[in-house]
């Protein structure tokens, strides 16, 4: 019988391997259970959400240790290929070990926002994966230059690599990788301890030609000269994050608009930015998907220019823009109708009308940012999906009001780069919020 | 100018002979390379572990994915369990065992659009089912000692999904 053939049955399974339908096959039987435990745990994903409402998490986490914990293997251990462990504090060298032991074939790891292991396991980890594709250890913050030399000369054959606020990182780390990793597509290198200098992207253009996506959030030493370079070198470049590079000039920025197919663009408060940059940006790069411009003061020009440009627009930050009106929103939503978050926390001039056109026209919406946008009433936001996510500023007696309409609202700090936290409002938290508004600021 | 429409001669396992347009022979890569090898031959070609039924559905099949374009290799593990027309669907209403003849066929046949599409049919018979129920439909036997039981479940429960 077919289902007795173990490649049958495997390519069966392969139909199934998404959304984890696989999962009861592995307890029908002995052959199902060989067959479907390596299909299913290809990945292993356990994402925190930096919240603290995450027990469900932390009960996973525990199980997931147990595994690692006992003397034999899993069956399925050589078959992992992608292991993802975020917003995990206690992520220890020892367990790095473990994980090492255990899971043999790793190409793809991710550590973001994951902290508690620092230089000894991350060269055990180059030890281990020299075949390492995808490494995130995004906020480590207890890594230096020492392993991420080592790591560049172990795993020449990463692809992506995320190490922005990872600790102490400087040039000689960007040298290192510079001259080993000829394959990466990504890197991303932004903190506020980083050293790194227009002499290492230098370096960078010089000997990775297949970059795609750079992350210089917070390098606050880099000049108009690296972007001069990366203009000149990655003429196809798809992601580019600048953000609190204070020492480029609004002219050096303009120079992006030569990335025409630039999809993921952040600037967050480069204030000096003129509209007209952006406005030639936006014009020129009618593929990005992905714009950040929290808090570059943008006015209405801008919003205008995207609506005109930038039909593909699924995330659009302008959170800071004090001199937004209606008629620039209403313009865009109309045009740009993929946005999927939409963050216009402190446009303080927005009103009823422009939350009407976006419940209206933007039917993709998940995420809705309109802290201290104090002129939008109730009624507005009566007009808007139930299980959209927004956040807001409101005065405690509007609050209760919301709370029928709104599934979760979200108290994220300064500083939105993507998805805020969402918190679920209920008994103290409540109370907390109720008591001191301000401190959701 | 006119253009003969080759046919080619199979022969069933039970050794009942098959005639078929060469083109729609050729959905089969192990047919097309035996074709290519043997040339303008007349002699029909043996398919000892393909019965009569299920050769007749395999041909017909064939026969009405002809004009298909060529299969592209897809990324594995893109495949989804859904988006099967209509035509596709009514052909895997049978019974079972000619399911799973099917599969073993398209298999040894090397016809992938057919091998894809029952697999895929079968995949969508194991989802949302559980371990018991998936063993009712299929009659599969559980040869798990309850240890063992155990130990597939501590091993393996940890993901979200249940």
């Amino acid at each position: 019988m077919a289902l007795a053939l173990p490649e049958l049955l495997t390519k069966i399974f392969k139909f199934l391997a998404e959304d984890k339908a696989l999962y009861p096959a592995l307890f029908v039987s002995r052959l199902w259970s060989i067959c479907s435990g390596p299909i299913l745990w290809r990945r292993i994903e356990l994402i925190g959400n930096g919240g603290a409402f995450g027990e469900k998490y932390e009960i996973q986490l525990k199980k997931f240790m147990g595994v690692l914990d006992r003397k034999t293997k899993p069956i399925y251990a050589p078959s992992v290929r992608y292991l993802k462990i975020t917003h995990y504090y206690e992520l220890s060298n020892q367990v790095i070990e473990k994980i090492i032991k255990i899971f043999p074939n790793i190409t793809h790891l991710d550590f973001k926002r994951t902290c508690g292991f620092d230089d000894t396991a991350l060269i055990k980890i180059s030890r281990a994966y020299p075949n390492l594709i995808h490494l995130n250890v995004f906020n480590n913050r207890g890594l230096t230059d020492h392993s991420i030399s080592k790591l560049a000369k172990a795993c020449n054959k990463l692809q992506y690599l995320e190490i922005s606020w990872s600790g102490d990182v400087t040039d000689k780390s960007i040298y290192k990788i510079a001259r080993s990793c000829y394959s990466l597509k990504h890197l991303g290198i932004g903190g506020g301890k980083s050293c790194i200098t227009d002499k290492s992207i230098c370096e960078i253009s010089r000997f990775n030609p297949n970059i795609q996506s750079l992350n210089f959030n917070n390098c606050e030493k880099l000049t108009d000269a690296t972007i001069h370079t990366l203009v000149g070198s990655y003429p196809d470049l798809r992601e580019l994050d600048l953000s609190n590079c204070e020492r480029i000039t609004d002219i050096g920025i303009r120079q992006i608009a030569q990335c025409r197919n630039l999809e993921h663009l952040a600037l967050n408060s480069l204030e000096f930015i003129n509209d007209k940059t952006i406005c030639i940006i936006v014009q020129s790069c009618p593929n990005i998907r992905y714009l950040n411009l929290e808090f570059c003061y943008v006015t209405d020009t801008v919003v205008e220019a995207i609506a005109q440009s930038c039909r593909n627009m699924e995330y659009l930050n302008i959170y800071g823009s004090e001199s937004i009106t209606d008629s620039s929103i209403s313009k865009m939503v109309k045009k740009c109708s993929y946005i999927q978050e939409l963050e216009l926390g402190y446009c303080g001039l927005i009103t009823d009308t422009a939350i009407k056109d976006v419940a209206q026209h933007l039917s993709n919406l998940k995420y809705l940012g309109l802290k201290y946008c104090v002129n939008i009433s109730k009624e507005a936001l009566d007009m808007l999906d139930p299980d959209l996510e927004i956040a807001i500023h409101r005065a405690i007696s509007y609050l209760s009001s919301i709370l029928h309409h709104v599934s979760h609202i979200t108290g994220g700090t300064r500083g939105i780069t993507g998805r805020s936290r969402s918190i679920n409002l209920i008994g103290r938290e409540f109370l907390t919020y109720f008591q001191s508004p301000r401190t959701l600021i | 100018m006119v253009t003969e429409v080759k046919r080619v001669k199979l022969t069933s396992s039970e050794g009942t002979e098959f005639q078929v347009d060469r083109n729609v022979a050729e959905r089969s890569v192990l047919l097309k390379n035996m074709l290519d090898d043997v040339g303008e031959s007349d002699c029909a070609i043996p398919l000892p572990n393909v019965t009569g039924p299920i050769l007749t559905k395999v041909i017909e099949y064939c026969t009405h994915h002809k004009d298909d374009p060529p299969v592209s290799h897809e990324d594995e593990f893109k495949k989804g369990s859904e988006d099967i027309d209509d035509w596709d669907a009514e052909f895997c209403k049978v019974d079972q065992g000619t399911l799973f003849e099917l599969i073993l066929s398209a298999n040894y046949l090397d016809i992938k659009p057919l091998l894809d599409l029952t697999c895929k049919t079968v995949a969508n018979m194991i989802k949302g089912k559980s371990p018991d129920e998936i063993r009712r439909t299929f009659n599969i036997e559980n040869d798990f000692s309850p240890a063992e039981e155990e130990q597939v479940k501590f091993e393996n429960d940890w993901c979200e999904e249940r």
